[in-house]
């Protein structure tokens, strides 16, 4: 049973990972933690439905999802983070904050208030069984997807000349200049990568839950951030380790807390938080950023 | 697709024509004020509900009114789901003349409201509230319209019973009354009648992983045959996706809140479902003929039991002017809490004797191939129901 | 009030920044109040409780403005401790019968208080102050988002125990039966008070070192600032606002669950405080009168209906709509929110006489020694200093001279506290001191950085008092004084402006007068005249030589100018590789071949060294 839990673990861990990874790799370009990346999640969850409504099969409809995403997160960096380029981190925090909850009204006005259902294939709900120990399909499709994703992103940012630049970027920006990059499209596709994991993480998000509703970005993005700060703000190992711990720990303690104390569990993974912060203020993996004096 | 479009249509519709019958302000005019959730998380339950309400004072006023002497302007104003919105919208309902008061679903935001209708005697009715605590903790104008939940849950445990069941696991949430206190009722209910609690797991609202929770169930060396829970949307989907993605084949019950058409949309995935509502439209029965004349109403069929208890709120409305012969405040108050048997479309309804929480029927309903079939309707002895 | 300056006598009951803050203050709350008496004259019950709603809503958003506004650093948890404000409330004031059905397992220490709102307030004012050092003291390692994100998880944390601890709260159940005793004119008196202490905050020495600390963290330890009290003190203040604020808010409401103190009211307090502009108490009162004002107005039409005969759609949720395209507005076109960074300023407006300067003059200090003693600062395997040991005395100059990367600043830095040696003492008067910037500029080391480090968004007379102050507990005295050093570097008629304003010459001047006025008995110096002109250095000069001759302090200066160097100082001493290849009188220095070798750097030099070395051997 614990082996299991474990592989629970992951499976959570895996998809906080791929949002902390999308709000780490916005952050580490432009300064920007965007609490509008759930309302991305959201997005990509209404076009996942959408397509299937439409009668696309499964596999094209999680595509035309994801792609929506990406191109979404383009869009929202275009027309409202543009504008604010080199304005503090505060400012860009509570400017995502705003567009974050015009989404939300747009979705509730323009969609539904309410939660809408999203049918998984059967074979989602399924599961394996190896003598008396069972995986179910959902948790191993997050843990294969969460993996691939990331190895693919590792590829692109070590073998591309693009992700190389944005590597560089990440640790000083001017030397994207020197190399002779336009910066917007470095900061373009930071987004494009961030829509993808959030459109992505959106499909593994909808298949556990098998419905959208218009707040369904708030909790992931939540647990997002919070990761991505544990494991150093703008730090992509980081992102993806404080996503991971962050899911190993929530498991682990939803598995383990007696009943009596089990109400206190969102306040006993916090108070961790703060005490990993305290102990080290720049998060697990800290940024590499050069100072300029 | 077009579903989701439909609502906010059917909205405007009823805005148009309520202001349309408004127009004949011939005859005496009583104000209703409204002060329910349109925007937030709590919009969904308010908006069937007022929707239901809608119809059957546009009715009533077709026919002259409350009573057939009172015209009702109904006044809606949006809560926003906040509590300290909904006090605000009700004083200004009240400044504007209400007579009458409904609320929304939520139960802090009744008794916020209830406060203010409290002092000023105004009769006050909560759109789809079930918390048992509701109508006590303000006094003797708030009334309940929905089966409370302890009542929702003697009546899913009595069947529980009556099916054999022995053994149930709680899944209950701290986050909210309904999804903390439901189960709980239900296991007293079950234990008293020889059933035993094996076992008891917890959620957060919004939480998306359900997975150690359910290996914890897997894991028990005692099984259950049942789990109870009260969980709703996004919290209930997700966790039956993962419940039976993890090979649990152990029967699911709940209550009221999942009878919606998101939940019925999971199809096969909420097969042996059960759940209850507050009536069930059987050939030939009132109810459905209100679900047709609903359709007709709103363009588009009821989502769940939320609209007749929307339009039953009307009816009581009306007898119970009728039965004061004014459309005094104290009056009205006095008649409703003084409602026995009352024939509604879902069935009898009755204050008299009751905390103002009424004593009514309970439909359980289960899913079976992505439809909510009706088992049977009953209702719970008042001894066995427990406390709140 | 043009008063000739000589016969002044009399002193201000108020030091002038107090007086100005209270001026500001009291026409706020005659607005509040103002608008109060109009809502109850005018407006129905339903206007009243808007402004009551408002009143409230003040008292926690300036609660907010009193830490994140002076500190920068936005907090999330705001609407946690308005949430144990209410719920505090509600139990001291609940009646005892009705406690008994609601809350049957509540403690006994808890139950049947059953007291009036204002007793009942000043227990949650005190509760509030335990709350605030409890939850502010780890928030005092954090930095930035760090402190950001311990804000948001102290939210959830307290969110959650308060839906986890049903015997006292109720859960998630509603609390109910708390008396509603909180009227108008209840709220506005809170608000009011409020007002006042967040418009003061700002003038206390606790209020400026937070502000300079947000300013420039460096730069404030430079001048002396503990910037971990003065953001304890306010983290407090703002607690014990938004405890306040919750118990008017539970008596307001009723009624109420966790999840009215949550995310959502975080947010709409967040928006109001942006909205006005966070850094002032100005922008938190006009934010939230702003934010009300549009949300009343923008509700009315949301709701369709008749609007002189015209038929509206029904449109809901456009107030979270409009305010979030307000606030999107607000913070691109004036990302300082609609008041900016200003403070009402009254006083400043009508031409009132800002602060005199101190006519006495500064007091020669004590002899005294500021002694390195084998210090070393290895960075990264490079060595920067190496074991460097000299002297400095009271009542000298002293030069510190060499190549670029020889070690002048980090020599520099760990003289001021501000980098710990690897190896080595530093030690004041005798006594040796752990490194720790703020205090050795308290303890008498002064000093100003190669690149500026002055607080931009403070004006030119409060960079000066932040550093007045830590020598000088009375504001009135500490303004006169600063106001003097200012006038000593000729900058006493820019004082009302925002250093941000100043030309670059004039910001070395006032860093150099910021230093001053931390009364030294030492003052180091990294290049004062790099980027002034010809005109401006010989100024410096003069005046760093008349500081010197009136005061007797310890001067010790890196330079390239090397003239300036030559004419200033009477001792120099020369580092290259991180040790001291010379120290001596400037002819001593400008004679020795090693000096000459390290500084030109050139084949002839080191040709010439060489050769002189093989004539001694």
């Amino acid at each position: 049973m614990f082996a299991q839990q474990i592989i629970n673990a992951i499976s959570l861990g895996g998809v906080y990972a791929l949002l902390a990874l999308g709000l780490a790799i916005v952050f580490s370009i432009v300064g920007l933690i965007n609490f509008a990346h759930g309302e991305l999640m959201t997005l990509s969850g209404y076009a996942l439905l959408a397509a299937l409504v439409f009668g696309l099969p499964f596999p094209l409809a999680v595509l035309v999802a994801v792609s929506c995403g990406a191109l979404a997160a383009v869009a929202m960096e275009r027309i409202a983070f543009r504008p604010m380029r080199g304005a503090s981190v505060t400012s860009l925090l509570l400017t995502s904050f705003a567009v974050s909850s015009l989404l939300k009204v747009v979705f509730q006005n323009g969609i539904s208030a309410r939660p809408q259902a999203v049918a998984m294939p059967g074979w989602m709900t399924g599961a394996f069984s190896f003598g008396d120990f069972t995986i179910g399909v959902g948790p191993s499709i997050s843990i294969v997807v969460s993996a691939l994703a990331l190895i693919l992103l590792e590829t692109f940012l070590r073998r591309s000349v693009t992700g190389t630049a944005m590597r560089a970027a990440a640790e000083d920006f001017d030397v994207v200049r020197l190399m002779g990059i336009p910066a917007s499209r470095i900061i373009a596709t930071a987004f494009l990568l961030s829509g993808l994991l959030a459109g992505l993480a959106a499909m593994l998000w909808v298949a556990q839950r098998a419905s959208v509703d218009p707040l369904m970005g708030f909790t992931p993005v939540l647990k997002a951030f919070i990761a991505a700060v544990v494991g150093g703000l703008g730090s992509l190992p980081g992102a993806v380790a404080g996503g991971f711990l962050l899911g190993i720990i929530e498991v682990l303690l939803q598995a383990t807390l007696p009943a009596a104390i089990a109400p206190y569990r969102d306040a006993i993974v916090l108070s961790g938080v703060i005490a990993v912060l305290l102990l080290r203020p720049q998060g697990l993996i800290p940024a590499v950023r050069v100072q300029r004096s | 697709m077009p579903r989701l479009y439909r609502l906010q249509r059917a909205a405007l519709c009823a805005a148009v024509f309520g202001i349309a019958s408004f127009s004949t302000a011939n005859a005496e005019e009583i104000i209703i004020g409204a002060a329910t959730a349109q925007t937030g998380g709590l919009a969904p339950y308010d908006q069937p509900a007022l929707a239901g309400l809608r119809m059957s004072l546009d009715e009533l006023n077709a026919k002259g009114g409350l009573g057939g002497k009172y015209v009702v302007k109904l006044l809606i104003k949006d809560t926003r789901s906040d509590t300290a919105q909904t006090a605000t919208v009700a004083q200004e309902l009240i400044d504007a003349g209400a007579k009458i008061m409904i609320t929304p679903c939520d139960a802090d935001a009744s008794i916020s409201a209830g406060q203010l209708t409290q002092p000023a005697g105004i009769p006050t009715l909560t759109l789809c509230g079930s918390a048992p605590v509701l109508t006590d903790a303000v006094g003797d104008v708030m009334f309940g319209t929905y089966p409370a939940d302890n009542v929702q849950a003697t009546a899913v445990a009595d069947f529980a019973v009556s099916e054999g069941k022995k053994k149930v696991f709680l899944l209950t949430s701290p986050d909210s009354t309904y999804t903390a206190n439901l189960p709980e009722y239900f296991g007293k209910v079950f234990e008293k009648k020889g059933g035993a609690v094996v076992g008891r797991g917890t959620f957060s609202m919004g939480q998306p992983d359900f997975s150690a929770e359910i290996t914890n169930i897997k894991g028990m060396a005692d099984q259950p045959d049942l789990i109870m829970t009260a969980a709703y949307e996004p919290d209930f989907p997700a966790f039956i996706q993962q419940l039976r993605g993890a090979g649990v084949t152990v029967p699911v019950y709940g209550a009221d809140a999942i009878g919606t058409p998101t939940i019925k949309a999971l199809g096969k995935l909420v097969d042996g479902v059960v759940y209850t509502a507050a009536g069930y439209a059987e050939p030939g029965s009132k109810l459905e003929a209100f679900n047709a004349a609903f359709t007709k109403y709103a363009g588009h069929a009821p989502e769940s039991t939320y609209e007749v208890n929307g339009y039953e709120i009307g009816l009581i409305l009306d007898q119970a002017v009728k039965t004061a012969g004014s459309d005094d405040a104290k009056a009205i108050r006095d008649a409703i809490a003084g409602l026995k048997d009352f024939q509604g479309v879902t069935g009898k309804i009755t204050y008299a004797g009751t905390n103002r929480m009424p004593l009514r029927a309970v439909a359980l309903m289960r899913y079976e191939g992505g439809e909510g079939k009706h088992v049977k309707t009953l209702i719970p002895d008042a001894a066995d129901v427990p406390a709140p | 009030m043009a008063a000739a300056p000589d016969d002044s006598k009399p002193r201000n009951v108020m030091p002038a920044a107090f007086r100005a803050a209270t001026v500001d203050a009291l026409c706020m709350v005659a607005v509040l109040l103002l608008m109060a008496l109009a809502a109850a004259a005018f407006g129905g019950a339903a206007m009243q409780r808007v402004v009551t709603y408002a009143a409230i809503m003040l008292t926690a958003v300036l609660g907010l403005q009193i830490f994140s506004g002076n500190s920068g650093i936005v907090s999330f948890a705001q609407a946690a401790f308005v949430g144990i404000g209410a719920y505090a409330t509600g139990i001291l004031t609940m009646p005892a019968a009705l406690q008994r059905t609601a809350l049957r397992d509540l403690p006994q220490f808890l139950a049947g208080h059953e007291l009036s709102f204002f007793a009942a307030l000043a227990v949650v004012l005190a509760l509030a102050a335990l709350v605030g050092l409890l939850t502010g003291t780890p928030l005092l390692r954090l930095t930035g988002s760090s402190a950001s994100i311990a804000t948001l998880a102290m939210l959830i944390i307290v969110y959650t125990l308060l839906v986890a601890g049903r015997e006292i709260t109720r859960g998630s159940q509603p609390f109910y039966g708390v008396p509603r005793e909180v009227g108008l004119w209840t709220a506005a008196a809170v608000a009011s008070v409020a007002l006042i202490a967040a418009r003061l905050f700002r003038e206390t020495s606790f209020g400026l070192a937070t502000r300079a600390a947000a300013d420039d963290e460096r730069g404030a330890a430079a001048v002396g600032v503990d910037q971990r009290m003065a953001r304890l003190a306010a983290w407090v203040a703002g607690v014990i606002a938004a405890m306040a604020a919750g118990a008017l808010m539970a008596q307001f409401l009723g009624a109420f669950s966790p999840r009215d103190f949550y995310f959502d009211l975080g947010f709409t307090m967040l928006a109001m405080l942006i909205v006005g502009g966070m850094s002032s108490s100005l922008g938190a009162f006009a934010g939230v009168i702003v934010t009300i004002v549009v949300i009343e107005a923008v509700r009315r039409f949301e709701g369709g209906g008749e609007v002189l005969g015209l038929h509206l759609p029904v449109m809901f949720g456009l107030t979270q709509g409009v305010l979030a395209i307000a606030m999107i507005l607000v913070i691109w076109r004036r990302p300082t929110g609609l008041f900016g960074e200003r403070e009402l300023n009254l006083m400043r407006m009508t031409g009132s006489p800002a602060v005199n300067a101190s006519t006495a003059l500064p007091r020669p200090v004590s002899a005294d020694r500021l002694v390195a003693e084998h210090l070393t600062r290895r960075y990264a395997g490079v060595v920067a200093v190496d074991d460097v040991s000299l002297s400095f005395e009271t009542d000298s100059i002293t030069g510190i001279i060499g190549p670029n990367g020889a070690g002048k600043t980090t020599l520099l830095n760990m003289l001021a506290g501000d980098v710990q040696p690897s190896a080595g003492t530093v030690s004041v008067g005798g006594t040796v001191r752990q490194a720790s910037a703020f205090r050795f500029a308290r303890s008498g080391v002064a000093r100003t950085f190669q690149n500026i480090r002055v607080f931009p968004h403070m004006t030119v007379l409060e960079n000066a008092v932040v550093a007045a102050r830590q020598v000088e507990p009375d504001l009135g005295q500490a303004e006169a004084a600063a106001m003097a050093e200012l006038a000593r570097m000729g900058l006493e008629k820019l004082a009302d402006q925002p250093a941000a304003r100043l030309a670059y010459g004039q910001r070395r001047r006032l860093e150099v007068a910021r230093a001053l006025a931390l009364r030294p008995r030492f003052l180091l110096l990294d290049e004062p005249a790099a980027g002034m002109n010809a005109v401006e250095t010989a100024e410096l000069v003069a005046i760093l030589s008349a500081v010197r001759v009136e005061r007797r302090i310890g001067v010790v200066l890196i330079e390239h100018d090397m003239r300036l160097v030559m004419t200033l100082c009477e001792r120099i001493v020369v580092i290259d590789h991180g040790h001291v290849i010379a120290d001596g009188t400037p002819s001593e220095v400008q004679n020795n071949p090693a000096v000459i070798a390290a500084y030109l750097g050139s084949r002839t030099a080191r040709a010439k060294s060489a050769a002189s070395e093989e004539q001694t051997a």
